[in-house]
């Protein structure tokens, strides 16, 4: 019996680790359709750091639009924007610097939306979504050093 | 009178590609017809007009087939209303979850006989229509 119980849990705690990488945003990393989003704080705000895996690629011209899903003027800047290129494709990884306002450190939800051109020959709109106060005990060094 | 191996395997290669052209043949009925939906910023469709489209077209006007395009002004909305002429509305209403771009199908009548958004369906599934 206790081996049964322990295979079991051999099999569901890396279940349970995969799932929660993939689909959760612990420390603000977040993988959606092979988009990568991580999220660190700064002195001044947060760093995204948006790159792919299995070979997709972001539309430049699409761009990727940034939305504060909660507290909106926590952020120094007016959101939602959009960054854009002329260029096909950005080029990865690329690193988008959001600033609070003045000494805020209210946490809030903010969602980056890109255009996601997968290996397999199309395009699809993928949005990541991470909550800010996941990230108050990340790392602060710049996570867009590729 | 027996059949070796060699020619058994060619039988059986030649009876699959029969019945492979004669279901393309099928698919690909008279009066048939491509919609193509892209999108202005969807660098894959724009590749494959650049690399495909016109021998696409061209293989399928000799087959008898049409060839009709979609432009929508984003791959955020492939449903984009405004885009979509009154004719093949009932086409995008087909598919209320479409996402992305590009899209193909292939029409026949009131039929949609085959959809594939991705260049790589387009290849397995489309692009033999046009040899």
């Amino acid at each position: 019996m206790r081996n049964i119980l322990r295979s079991l849990l051999c099999i569901a705690v890396p279940g349970a680790v995969v799932s929660w990488a993939e689909a959760g945003e612990p420390n603000g990393h977040s993988i959606v359709d092979n988009v990568v989003l991580d999220l660190s704080t700064t002195a001044d705000g947060v760093t995204a750091c948006l790159s792919t895996v299995q070979g997709a690629k972001l539309s430049g011209p699409y761009g990727v639009a940034v939305t504060a899903l909660s507290a909106p003027a926590a952020w120094d800047e007016a959101l939602p924007k959009t960054v854009a290129v002329e260029e096909d494709y950005f080029t990865l990884p690329l690193r988008i610097d959001l600033k609070r306002r003045g000494g805020t450190a209210e946490p809030g939800r903010v969602q980056f939306e890109v255009g996601a051109c997968q290996p397999q020959g199309m395009c699809i709109p993928v949005e990541l979504a991470v909550d800010t106060a996941r990230i108050a005990l990340a790392s602060h060094s710049a996570p867009c050093a590729g | 009178m027996k059949a070796n191996r060699r020619e058994l395997l060619i039988g059986f290669g030649a009876a699959m590609l029969t019945g492979g052209l004669s279901r393309l043949a099928e698919a690909a009925a008279p009066g048939s017809w491509v919609l193509y939906i892209s999108a202005a910023d969807c660098r894959v469709g724009r590749t494959w007009e650049y690399d495909h489209r016109a021998a696409f077209v061209q293989g399928l006007q000799k087959n008898g087939i049409g060839f009709r395009t979609v432009t929508v002004s984003s791959l955020r909305d492939p449903r984009e209303d405004a885009a979509w002429p009154a004719d093949l509305k009932w086409i995008r209403d087909s598919y209320p979850n479409m996402k992305g771009t590009p899209w193909f199908f292939l029409i026949s009548g009131r039929t949609i006989q085959i959809a594939a958004n991705s260049t790589d369906m387009w290849r397995t599934r489309l692009a033999p229509m046009a040899a």
